[in-house]
């Protein structure tokens, strides 16, 4: 067996047979369950709810409670009684809330709802919605259209065809497309968010718990500090792989056994209307993350005396890491501003919000390949300027600000 | 087999850590570097090691640069204790050999005559962490070793010892010395230091005070070191001509001379009057003589 091989199989199953990582993968996996499970847990809870009980009070002489439709949250009745009467019902509990409808400057509709107690904001704003379409119901019967004509105002929909007429241009994604992308996107930045942030800690306290310990100099004094570096990267990398593997597998398991196949199918849906360039992009960009983020989470482990200082460390990447997938939040809505164009080329950042840009955006895909390469050229001369100081790094036991390591690292390196 | 040191420096900016050392460790013996902390031992062994490069002069092994020597010809003991916490003794050990280019099916049969020699064969299967700490240390030392060496580097391998695993761990070195391995090892522990070492280098803030044998160091002094016991007072003794100090050690006096000849007028006038119980006449200890040498540096 190779010391790389060696290291890089000490580092991996170390780590595997770690009872943490059994508690982690356990955590996610019943985090994906309870994704897939969602419709029957939240059954669980609402069933207990009654629809909400309203009575109307229409003044109106117009039949203007008619418009109002019960459904199984909201349970509207007309009432037979004076409004002294329904208002004490209210008082004793009897109804949730009384609607008071009457005229407005003689031909608009006034809505007043009386209740004991303020509404849950959901039921506030389904009621206002409603309040909404009989008032407009309202407003097209004092027109005195016909039925018909009536019918054919609320039923209109107009469709937005979009046609590019350059002949260089590419042809556009509807928007369908785009919202697909948009939430494809969302979750493998979310993902990429999830793992570096657990990993980079894993790696950092590794190597500086093995700097620590000594362990690092008897390492480098059998093998070369090139070699613990990247048997250290690799086994945290082939570590969170496994788990990512552990976690889709059963991700598909779930998808395709609860709920009978329902979430299977919307999968399936999904995924085809992703085109293969953009899965490549996307899996590219998650896997170099992950390289990226594990790289600078050894180094920095490298620069710290104690494992105890690892949290502090660290602290600039994660806040690098949380200004990435706020911004890919912020182009849920809006994949076109600036702030997301600039993001996606710095390599910090790109592997999460790129992703997007290619799927929601009509970007040319030289861009994505180019934001690709940068984040690839920042790896790489990482890592060529990480081997410079590595050697001196886990020698050094000094104090003082990284830029201060950093160079004294050099120094001893030389 | 010899390791050579010649003019070797290393300089960190401003900081002189290792200035102009010159020694010579060969085969069949056990070579000690002494020295304060901070006083360069750890430096020079990292350069013999190759972990840093030297400043200036060179490290050879059998004449040529230390950089040809396979890594898997040196046994490394770091002052401070690396050992994994969660790993087994056994997988512990298993992990090292390997490190050092043994195969696995050698080195289960070393592991296991190595900790029956030092004990431990109940503890193969037991968490490191939980292991005592002269245990770990012993752990430590086989994982340094395992491998047999060519060169073996022990920084301060007696630290946390009891006196019975630190004739256990002695045994063990003086076996590899007579199987032809090149010790070095750095200990505040004088006493070990005389007991186990034939050449000596002192080191006090990177400088070389004295290199070569401990015998000719101890003869650099002579024999000044006297005991004696009868029926004397301080004073009396005090007085004696070339006597520059006397203390009360239990039950005898010590006295130190300034020069080895003093002792013959003081053998006859402290046995004029008749019989005494003690009078012995030797070197100085390599401690107090790592004492006047640090001393001596700073008048």
């Amino acid at each position: 067996m190779s010391k790389f091989m060696l290291l890089f199989s000490q580092s991996y199953t170390s780590k595997l047979k770690a009872k943490s990582f059994y508690i982690t993968t356990l955590i996610m996996l019943i985090g994906v369950a309870c994704f897939f499970l969602w419709p029957t847990i939240s059954g669980w809870f609402a069933t207990a709810d009654k629809p909400l009980s309203i009575v109307i009070v229409d003044q109106t002489k117009e039949n203007a409670a008619s418009y109002f439709n019960s459904n199984k949250k909201i349970s509207f009745k007309t009432s037979n009684h004076s409004l002294k009467e329904e208002e004490n019902q209210v008082l004793k509990g009897k109804t949730d809330a009384l609607l008071l409808l009457s005229l407005k400057n003689g031909d608009q509709l006034n809505a007043e709802l009386q209740t004991k107690k303020p509404l849950e904001l959901n039921n506030q704003q389904m009621l206002e919605q409603q309040v909404q379409s009989a008032s407009q119901l309202f407003t097209i019967q004092q027109l005195k259209l016909t039925a018909d004509q009536a019918q054919r105002i609320m039923n209109q929909n107009v469709q937005l065809s979009q046609k590019v007429i350059s002949q260089a241009a590419e042809k556009g994604k509807t928007s369908e497309e785009k919202t697909t992308a948009t939430i494809v996107s969302y979750a493998v930045a979310f993902i990429i968010y999830l793992f570096v942030l657990s990993y980079l800690s894993i790696i950092s306290s590794e190597v500086a718990a093995e700097k620590d310990s000594r362990i690092m100099e008897i390492i480098i004094s059998s093998t070369s500090p090139v070699m613990h570096l990247l048997s250290r990267v690799s086994g945290v990398l082939a570590l969170a792989m496994t788990q990512f593997a552990v976690l889709i597998a059963a991700a598909l398991i779930m998808a395709r056994s609860f709920q009978s196949g329902k979430y299977w199918d919307l999968l399936n849906d999904l995924f085809s209307s992703l085109t293969a360039g953009y899965t490549a992009y996307a899996i590219f960009f998650f896997f170099f993350a992950c390289v990226l983020y594990t790289l600078m989470g050894a180094v920095l482990g490298s620069l710290v005396n104690k494992v105890q200082d690892v949290g502090q460390a660290v602290m600039p990447v994660t806040m690098m890491l949380m200004v990435g997938f706020f911004i890919a939040i912020s182009g849920m809505s809006n994949p076109d501003t600036l702030l997301i164009k600039i993001f996606s080329y710095i390599p910090f950042t790109a592997s999460m919000i790129m992703p997007m840009r290619i799927g929601a955006t009509d970007m040319s895909l030289w861009q994505a390949l180019l934001s690709l390469l940068i984040l690839g050229g920042t790896i790489v001369g990482l890592f060529l300027f990480s081997l410079r100081f590595y050697r001196g790094s886990v020698l050094t036991y000094a104090n003082g600000s990284f830029i201060k390591k950093i160079k004294q690292a050099i120094l001893l390196s030389k | 087999m010899t390791l050579t040191i010649e003019h070797l420096s290393k300089r960190f900016q401003e900081f002189v850590a290792v200035d102009n050392l010159n020694f010579t460790a060969k085969q069949g013996e056990i070579f000690g570097l002494i020295g304060q902390n901070g006083a360069g031992k750890t430096t020079t062994f990292r350069m013999i090691l190759n972990l840093i490069a030297p400043t200036s002069g060179a490290i050879k092994w059998e004449g040529e640069s230390v950089h040809t020597l396979n890594r898997d010809w040196i046994g490394y003991l770091p002052e401070e204790r690396g050992l994994y916490p969660k790993m087994t003794v056994g997988d512990q050990l298993l992990f090292f050999g390997q490190l050092r280019g043994k195969s696995k099916r050698t080195l289960i049969l070393e592991i296991n005559e190595w900790l029956e020699r030092f004990e431990l064969t109940d503890k193969r299967k037991v968490l490191t962490e939980t292991l005592s700490k002269g245990n770990q240390q012993k752990v430590q030392l086989i994982a340094s070793l395992i491998h047999k060496p060519r060169l073996l580097i022990l920084d301060e391998p007696f630290s946390g010892l009891d006196p019975v695993n630190a004739g256990l761990l002695k045994n063990a070195i003086i076996a590899l010395k007579n199987q032809g391995t090149v010790i070095i090892f750095s200990s505040h522990r004088m006493d070990h230091v005389e007991e186990l070492c034939d050449h000596i280098c002192l080191l006090k803030r990177g400088k070389s005070l004295f290199s070569g044998a401990i015998i000719d160091l101890k003869k650099q002094y002579g024999k000044v070191n006297l005991t004696v016991r009868g029926p004397f007072m301080t004073s009396d003794l005090s007085g004696l001509p070339g006597v520059i100090s006397v203390s009360e050690e239990k039950d005898m006096y010590r006295l130190i001379l300034s020069h080895e000849d003093d002792a013959r007028p003081i053998f006859k006038t402290l046995t004029q009057d008749g019989f005494i119980e003690r009078f012995s006449l030797d070197y100085l200890s390599l401690e107090e003589l790592f004492k006047r040498k640090v001393a001596g540096e700073n008048v």
